[in-house]
């Protein structure tokens, strides 16, 4: 897929940015702080739905545009080229009373829900700071999980949402019990456990099933990157995970190894089990303490923990294997090569990853490239490149 | 909302009050506070009596909860309707709505609300309670409720809502309903999304 036209509106740096485009490379150069990656961001989030629930989506409205209007508000539109033809993605956000920030998707000029729009357009991002995947705490991993997931899946995204609304109105149920200002209803809390063990028992199999895959990509990638000296393995930590009977249900999770991939029924048996085992402890602490919004992924090389022993150098190679992994899986669950957004990413690599990385880049179908200097990019990829620059939020064909 | 302190206190009042009204701005308020300052003074008052009359004359029936002059409400006291059918909704509007469309002969149950941890709203804020002490008074008087419909809207919280009645319902003997979801009429297929789609093949009807 590629995108054929973007346009933004009060986005970040943009005022207003009509931009036509064509599939193949497309460089973006200019100095720092210009809107080199606002530009991307703002391709991401129209991909992923990213930061939509919180305070990322009010961020992304342009500065300006507050002192402009009361309800200041930005528009993000792209023009998508599918293999199912030509569609148009249209996302609202506009600030209202008290800080809300209402949120309006459209496609193909028909409003849908907010869960509808990632997967209609799909991205794979390298920022300069990606190694915080590996490094970083284990809410970035999860990020990561569930943007690339919703990206491929569309039930995926519904029940991402439909798991962060029931965990909300749990906590706050707890929360209120914990505090002693009413009551519980045995009957009102296991209707919420219900609606939390059904999408939380979809999310963790998702996940599950997506890294079995993606580890195999990625202990290829990493190896190549790494010249064939290491060899790269993703353990899934699934917080609700199905104990085998022979072992001691009390044991924890092996971290160095993805458990075996359990059939919805066990896994929601468990889920219920561990909601059991913990009720006295969530009503005590008034928070939800099981559920896949405490899962995590570990980065292990040659059986070493790459988060907390690993080099710089071997987290970026990892990172950089793990989304070429991802952009190698996304075309092989979707059959459409994702758009690739690179942030400055080239110029911090080695030679050898540099090759790895511009050879892959070759296969995909739309490529967009910042960098603060054209001199540091290879000539044949920019000779037949779309080329920009950027100057304080105004793009310029160059 | 600070007003420019060139205003009387007294429209100064107004134009706050009218701002605390949903779906009322500031300007809004103004235009209104200025059209009633220039008005007859019949006008005014006409509106003032029937704010006070809407606060002085008005209760919840005593069965139904909905919002009524008389205790029973009209609806609850009717004997053309049938008695032993209630209509559970989330709000008093709801039931106007129902009205609206002359097609249902039962009676009403009003909740005032929907289950909203986040919003503070549990079960014992809603008229749950009166609903089962209402079934079981019907039980005694030996004219059982046949049927509980439950008409809350098809949001989470009032599905959540509907399940939670459906629960604590479950020792009665007693046919529980909800209200089919599907396509509207006057809708487009193209246009309508999975979940209402799903929804409506699963609700399918023989013809």
């Amino acid at each position: 897929m590629h995108l054929r036209h973007l346009s933004l509106t009060n986005v970040r740096l943009y005022a207003r940015l009509e931009l036509p485009l064509r599939a193949g490379v497309i460089v973006i150069q200019g100095d720092n702080a210009q809107g080199k990656t606002s530009l991307l961001e703002a391709i991401h989030v129209l991909a992923t739905g990213r930061g939509l629930n919180s305070a990322a989506g009010r961020a992304l409205i342009r500065w300006d545009a507050e002192s402009e209007s009361p309800y200041p508000y930005a528009l993000l539109r792209a023009l998508v080229w599918r293999r199912d033809g030509e569609h148009l993605l249209e996302l609202l956000l506009q600030k209202g009373e008290r800080e809300r920030l209402r949120k309006e998707v459209r496609i193909d000029h028909v409003a849908r829900r907010n869960s509808d729009l990632p997967g209609q357009l799909m991205t794979v991002l390298f920022l300069p700071n990606d190694v915080a995947l590996v490094s970083g705490a284990p809410s970035l991993r999860r990020e990561f999980l569930d943007e690339a997931l919703a990206q491929v899946e569309p039930e995926y995204a519904h029940a991402l949402e439909t798991y962060a609304y029931a965990l909300t109105q749990r906590n706050a149920l707890l929360r209120q019990a914990a505090e002693d200002r009413r009551p519980i209803d045995p009957d009102e809390l296991e209707l919420w456990d219900e609606r939390l063990v059904s999408a939380g028992t979809m999310l963790t199999l998702s996940r599950h099933r997506a890294i079995l895959e993606l580890a195999r990509a990625a202990e290829r990638a990493h190896f190549e990157l790494s010249d064939g000296r290491e060899y790269l393995y993703l353990a899934y930590q699934p917080n609700v995970h199905v104990t085998h009977p022979d072992t001691n249900p009390q044991a924890p999770l092996d971290l160095l190894m993805t458990p075996p991939l359990p059939t919805r029924q066990a896994l929601a048996e468990a889920f219920y089990a561990a909601l059991r085992a913990r009720r006295r402890e969530e009503l005590l602490r008034g928070m939800t303490l099981v559920g896949p919004h405490r899962d995590d992924l570990r980065f292990l090389v040659n059986g070493m923990d790459l988060g907390e022993y690993g080099s710089r150098g071997q987290q970026r190679t990892a990172v950089l294997a793990l989304k070429l992994a991802q952009m190698e899986w996304m075309q092989l669950r979707s059959n459409e090569p994702p758009i690739l957004l690179l942030d400055e990413v080239l110029a911090e690599l080695d030679p050898h990853r540099r090759r790895c990385l511009l050879e892959r880049i070759r296969t995909a179908e739309q490529v967009f490239i910042t960098t603060t200097d054209l001199g540091r990019l290879e000539q044949p990829l920019i000779t037949d490149a779309q080329r920009f620059v950027v100057r304080g939020g105004v793009l310029q064909p160059s | 909302m600070s007003q420019p302190s060139a205003l009387p206190p007294s429209v100064a009042r107004l134009i706050e009050a009218l701002v605390a009204l949903p779906g009322i701005g500031p300007k809004t308020a103004s235009r209104l506070a200025y059209y009633l300052l220039r008005a007859p003074d019949e006008v005014a008052l006409r509106l003032a009596d029937a704010l006070r009359e809407l606060k002085a004359q008005t209760r919840l029936c005593s069965v139904c909860f909905n919002i009524t002059e008389a205790d029973p409400c009209p609806l609850c006291t009717d004997p053309s309707r049938d008695h032993s059918v209630i209509c559970v909704v989330e709000e008093p509007l709801d039931v106007a709505a129902l009205e609206r469309a002359k097609v249902y002969r039962g009676t009403y149950h009003v909740l005032h609300g929907v289950l909203s941890p986040i919003n503070g709203v549990g079960p014992d804020d809603l008229k749950i309670n009166e609903l089962i002490a209402r079934l079981r008074r019907a039980e005694a008087q030996g004219q059982p409720v046949r049927e509980v419909i439950l008409a809350t809207n098809p949001t989470v919280e009032g599905e959540m809502t509907a399940l939670l009645i459906q629960r604590k319902l479950a020792a009665f003997n007693v046919r529980i309903t909800r209200l089919a979801r599907g396509l509207p009429v006057g809708g487009d297929l193209e246009y309508a999304d999975e979940i209402t789609l799903s929804r409506a093949l699963e609700g399918r009807q023989q013809v």
